[in-house]
């Protein structure tokens, strides 16, 4: 038995392996070994959602994670989402009702959003409030966030 | 946090064989979502770390022979919420894991880990003591299964022996006539831990009686416990409110509380009150469930 | 289930239209008043923004901090542990500081690290630094504290410590209210309010060459860290670099606190020769850092049968903590803001700031003035109450109007918006017929049967509805605009590009974007078309800090001015259009630069040492009405919906603006209702995001903002200050509405369950 684990996974679509102490989690692995800065850390306890990214297709907080649990799964970020550079339509609606402020919370609230429109492609405000709720937003724009979720849903009506 | 190792167990036999040998330095891992909090603040030092998501089958959800539902422990909190055999048969079940603090934390939290964990605040062991569920458990002396009512023994301290592996938990699917309800109360923000959750199960007598019933609450005590002296009062009785104000006075009486930043003991107390009787109009009101 | 916040919003997406699509106040000119989207948007939404603890620093060292565990004691001495390996880490002690031992700020009292007296829990007493953070915080574990103790002051009220006294006053207050027909008294007490920034404090330090550091932070001043940093290093100004790098929110919070992070990272990467981070993780960003004062407001308010205000008495009592850090300019704002706007003829504001054992309190949206205004708000809707009119009603004929004066003797000659707030937020919310149904549902209750149960599963619940108004000074306090003489650039380079210099800092307000408006509008050029220099203290001249809701209305007024020399010196050259000629001009005259200096205000007078004059060159002003459902059986108070109009002089982007009112507003229903910090022997109990909890989506009410324009002529585009203001009147909003719908008043923030049912008890008499 090692102190390290090899870690293999496919990161955004690409196959990474990385060689890490066990007790890493996925979200330091991420910011420090695979050098993917996109997935924020606030609370390093499961509280806030900045750290969100999808596993296997799920969205998790990656600071509760172990990396080396994340072993020949699929793992993506918000660098992994948005094709060729340009926006993806649901960071284009954030962008177009206001929803950024100081932006610390907008990678995972945006992993998150994705999440759920997957999940629920027309959502309800109270779909998009459940599916967001602990996605925490300091700046308070909750509703500007929403209505972004929304109008990515393709209630264009939403924002005037 | 020391270095330690980790190791994926391939079968459950593996894990217990590593727990065996490593004594009190290995620690099982399940979905992670308290365990890497407790390694990151020092409240668990392992030297192996006994990782079980890669025991095959471990997270099947099953009707077994008995017409029991079987949930494996390995089975993630939103995996059970939307399952289609718990929503059948234990929509009320299906409705409290999906309450469990947020969507991210139910796509990793797992059953078993939920249970070994004994966090008096967590929300399914109300409901599930109201269920009259039991845990399947393997270790070094083979398999046994544990009622639930015997399984919490203090804060983080389960009846599972050193060595011993959470596998499943079992309930037996409830007839159509027996009625639940479930409240987590819940004053902060819809992420916080309950400040009071109340489970209740009714078990109506055709002449209007209550035959059977079962009063669960977590969140106000060492361990989540039933409010039997309430359960008591009711069994038997043709409910009314009079009656029911009363039994939630026994509940409140029942739960030993302590102090933090949800409230003082004598505000839990009291919640604990206002929540089971809240509980049982639920559970007793006419015609639709409410959730 | 339990129910659950938003039971009361209308489900429906045409809902959310109202609140996000409603059209931006007017007066758009061609590139201000409109909402252009935020600059760096695409960056923070593709996680291309680079926050500090992003960047990639080759050989950067951890550095962790080793603080107190007691609340005042003699440090006698360190020992570090002979077992550990010492050779692979730096350690920094008090002894080892080049310049001097205090972060510099107004009073200078606060030493960067201990050196012989403790004088809080979590106050700095040592660095460590290694290659990885385990053997860092490995050394810093291995460092024992020798101390003795000492006794320490908790109590505010206990303390015989000032850091400031104020006396505000006109007229004679004993006489007012002795002649008054009803005298209604009242104490009010707010806790700690956490800023909760996400982004956690961060600071990485570059040694130069010459002994001199380059810091790279996350802040909201850079030329404060700058000048902290050459005194407690020693150092030459030109020897200090401070940079700015993307802000993941501040609210004051980022105001004076780093540069203690950039002093102790400084002094590690001095020491260790080599880059060091410093990066708080959650847990010690909340038990380490700056909280919003705690504070006793106590009121005496002479009224006339008739409804007049004949006089206020109030006095303030802040909890400053060990050092003074920013707290005689917050005790300043809040006693300023004391009395609420309203016209009164004998006014006494008292206010003192109070040293005690705990972790030093400081600047936090409001700074002082959302504590006092709480209270000023909580007494006159008391007020409304004991003389049975409508707090509407009251406020009308109380609240300031052109040429009415304020207690520091300051005349308000215009853009006093407080009439049309109101006006437009009762309208908005529906404030009168809302409140007569709610005194209908109260009186129906008050006269059921004692002991009659309701047909509701869930008992009892009461809807209620709250009113609230609000001022808040723009800018600094009295003579600080002056002393500081920020200046502010625009540049036309040398390769045809127009770049704004600046250090006021993005930090999620939306002043990259407001700012590059302001003088696109000015050069009459695209705001596209202008860029803004980096944060950068090498580059870009010190224009103060960025607080106080001064970046739109000072910054912004000076670069307007720089832009338009700017312009004319162009169009002088070519004789054409700016627009169209200066791409062309650059590459006949080069590079032009104009500097704009602060000067003053027209006609704004203040005496310091008698704290009488025009407090601030134009106030912004602000009403909110908030409904609420109370259980009256738990206490739990739900926040369906808050309706905030504020008049804010000139909207320059509408949906920044509105950004602005609804993150503002949320915090104050946070405040008023679920953020509490609690302490015991000077430390703080739940210090971690899952004990200290801020408002989820699911929580939010509903928010409706809308802007109003009352134009400000002392600024070239008519613009007072935002930033703080919603965090002045949410709170007493909210208050009022549980009032309203329980009849019982709450005095303490935040009306927790157990407050509101021990309130309830005590008005029906219970137990």
């Amino acid at each position: 038995m090692s102190e390290t684990a090899r870690v293999s996974l496919t990161l955004n679509g690409e196959p990474r392996t990385v060689e890490i102490g066990a007790g890493r989690t996925l979200l330091d692995t991420l910011r420090w070994e695979l050098d993917l800065t996109g997935t924020k850390e606030c609370c390093a306890a499961g509280e806030c959602g900045a750290c969100t990214v999808y596993l296997d297709g799920e969205a998790v907080n990656s600071c509760l994670v172990l990396a080396a649990e994340a072993d020949g799964r699929e793992v993506t970020t918000i660098e992994g989402l948005g094709s060729g550079g340009r926006l993806s339509r649901l960071q284009e609606a954030f962008l177009e009702t206001g929803a950024i402020q100081c932006g610390f919370c907008i990678p995972g609230m945006v992993v998150a959003a994705d999440a759920l429109l997957r999940e629920t492609p027309r959502p309800t405000l109270d779909e998009v409030l459940q599916g967001l709720s602990g996605n925490l937003c300091r700046c308070g724009g909750y509703t500007r966030i929403c209505a972004a979720v929304l109008r990515a849903a393709g209630a264009a009506d939403v924002t005037g | 946090m020391r270095p330690f190792s980790y190791v994926p167990a391939a079968s459950l036999e593996e894990a217990v064989g590593v727990l065996a040998r490593h004594g009190d330095e290995a620690h099982l891992l399940a979905g992670g979502t308290s365990f890497v909090l407790l390694l990151q603040q020092g409240l668990v030092d392992p030297g192996v770390v006994v990782g079980l998501s890669s025991v095959p089958g471990l997270n099947t959800i099953e009707r077994d022979g008995a017409g029991q539902l079987r949930i494996g422990a390995m089975a993630t909190l939103g995996r059970i919420e939307g399952d289609p055999l718990v929503r059948d048969a234990l929509p009320c079940l299906s409705e409290v894991v999906g309450r469990v603090a947020t969507v991210r934390i139910r796509n990793q939290a797992t059953i078993g880990g939920n249970l070994a964990h004994a966090d008096p605040a967590q929300d399914p062991p109300p409901i599930l003591l109201a269920l009259d569920a039991v845990v399947e458990a393997i270790g070094p002396s083979g398999r046994r299964t544990i009622p639930l009512d015997s399984f919490f023994v203090d804060v983080f301290e389960t009846a599972l022996a050193p060595g011993e592996i959470l596998t499943a938990v079992r309930v037996a699917a409830p007839s159509p006539a027996i009625r639940f309800a479930t409240v987590k109360f819940l004053p902060r923000t819809v992420d916080d831990f309950a400040t009071v959750t109340v489970a209740v199960r009714i078990d109506p007598s055709p002449d209007g009686r209550v035959a059977d019933l079962r009063i669960a609450l977590g969140a106000v005590a060492p361990v989540p416990l039933r409010a039997v002296a309430a359960e008591n009062a009711i069994r038997g009785h043709v409910p009314d409110e009079a009656l029911l104000a009363g039994a939630a006075e026994l509940a409140r009486d029942a739960v030993d509380p302590f102090d933090d930043v949800r409230g003082s003991a004598d505000y839990k107390r009291e919640m604990t009150r206002v929540w089971t009787l809240r509980a049982l109009r639920r559970a007793l009101a006419p015609s639709e469930r409410v959730a | 289930m339990a129910p659950r916040r938003g039971d009361s919003r209308a489900d429906s997406r045409a809902d959310l239209a109202a609140t996000v699509g409603r059209p931006p106040a007017a007066s758009a000119g061609t590139v201000v008043g409109r909402s252009l989207p935020r600059r760096e948007g695409p960056a923070k939404l593709t996680g291309a923004a680079r926050y500090t603890d992003d960047l990639i620093v080759p050989g950067a060292w951890f550095g962790f901090t080793l603080r107190s565990t007691e609340a005042h004691a003699r440090l006698l001495g360190l020992e570090l542990d002979p077992a550990f390996d010492w050779s692979r880490v730096v350690v920094v002690t008090a002894a080892e500081i080049p310049g001097e031992n205090v972060v510099h700020l107004m009073a200078d009292d606060q030493p960067a690290l201990v050196a012989d007296v403790i004088r809080h829990v979590a106050e700095p007493v040592a660095l460590v630094a290694a290659a990885d953070p385990a053997t860092a915080r490995a050394a810093r574990d291995a460092i024992r504290l020798r101390t003795e103790p000492l006794p320490a002051i908790l109590d505010p009220l206990a303390s015989e410590r000032a850091f400031a006294r104020y006396e505000i006053g006109r007229g004679d207050v004993e006489a007012g209210l002795a002649a008054a027909d009803l005298v209604v008294e009242g104490t009010y007490r707010v806790g700690y309010q956490e800023q909760l920034y996400l982004e956690p404090q961060a600071m990485i330090a570059v040694p130069g060459e010459d002994r001199g550091v380059t810091v790279h932070g996350s802040l909201q001043c850079p030329y404060y860290v700058h000048a902290a940093l050459a005194r407690a290093l020693g150092l030459a100004g030109e020897q200090v670099v401070v940079i700015q790098e993307e802000t993941g929110g501040g609210f004051g919070g980022k105001e004076e606190y780093p540069s203690m992070l950039a002093i102790h990272a400084s002094l590690l990467a001095l020491r260790a020769g080599r880059p060091v981070r410093i990066v708080y993780d959650r847990h010690e960003d909340v038990a380490a850092t700056t909280k919003r004062h705690p504070a006793v407001v106590t009121h005496r308010t002479g009224v006339t049968r008739d409804g007049r205000l004949v006089a206020q008495d109030v006095d303030v009592v802040m909890d400053a903590g060990a050092y003074a850090t920013l707290s005689p300019v917050v005790l300043s704002r809040g006693a300023i803001h004391a009395a609420g706007p309203y016209a009164c003829p004998n006014v006494r504001i008292r206010a003192r700031t109070m040293a005690t054992n705990t972790p030093p309190n400081g600047a936090f949206r409001g700074f002082g003035a959302p504590q006092t205004e709480f209270a000023a708000e909580t007494q006159v809707n008391r007020v409304a109450e004991a003389l049975g009119v409508s707090p509407l009603e009251l406020r009308r004929r109380w609240a300031y109007r052109p040429g009415d004066v304020t207690p520091t003797g300051q005349v308000l000659r215009e853009s006093v918006g407080a009439g049309v707030v109101l006006e437009r937020v009762a309208e908005a919310a529906d404030y009168e017929p809302v409140r007569a149904r709610t005194a209908e549902a109260r009186m129906a209750r008050a006269t059921r049967p004692a002991g009659a149960r309701t047909d509701r599963l869930d008992g009892r619940t009461a809807h209620g509805i709250g009113l609230a108004l609000a001022w808040h000074g723009a800018g600094f306090t009295g003579a600080g605009e002056r002393f500081l003489a920020s200046v502010a650039g625009v540049e036309r380079s040398a390769d045809g590009q127009v770049l704004v210099y600046t250090d006021s800092t993005e930090i999620g307000q939306g002043a990259r974007t407001v700012l590059s408006q302001l003088v696109a509008e000015a050069l009459g050029v695209p705001a596209e078309a202008v860029e803004v220099a980096p944060g950068d203290t090498s580059v870009v001249p010190n224009s103060g800090p960025t607080v106080a809701s001064r970046t739109t209305m000072v910054v912004g007024g000076l670069l307007i001015r720089a832009a338009e020399r700017l312009r004319a010196d162009v169009e002088a050259r070519t004789g054409a259009p700016f627009a169209t000629s200066y791409r062309t001009d650059a590459a006949q005259a080069g590079r032009v630069r104009f500097d704009e200096q602060f000067e003053g205000y027209p006609g704004i007078v203040w005496d310091d040492a008698t704290h009488r004059g025009d407090a601030y060159p134009a106030y912004s002003w602000a009403a909110a009405v908030a409904e609420v459902d109370v259980d009256l059986d738990t206490g739990e108070v739900r926040v369906g919906s808050v309706v905030a109009a504020d008049e804010i002089g000139r909207v320059v982007n509408p949906v920044l603006a509105a950004g602005q009112v609804e993150g503002g507003t949320l915090q104050a229903v946070g405040y008023a209702t679920i953020e509490e910090l609690q302490a015991r022997d000077g430390r703080y109990l739940n210090d971690r995001l899952a004990t200290y909890l801020v408002p989820t989506a699911v929580d939010a009410p509903r928010i409706e903002a809308i802007l109003l324009e009352e134009p400000f002529a002392g600024a070239p585009h008519r613009a007072k200050g935002l930033g703080e203001l919603p965090m002045d009147v949410g709170a007493p909003a909210v208050i009022d509405a549980i009032h309203d719908a329980t009849g019982a008043w709450i005095a303490e923030l935040p009306a927790t369950p157990e407050r509101v049912l021990a309130a309830l008890e005590a008005r029906e008499g219970r137990r």
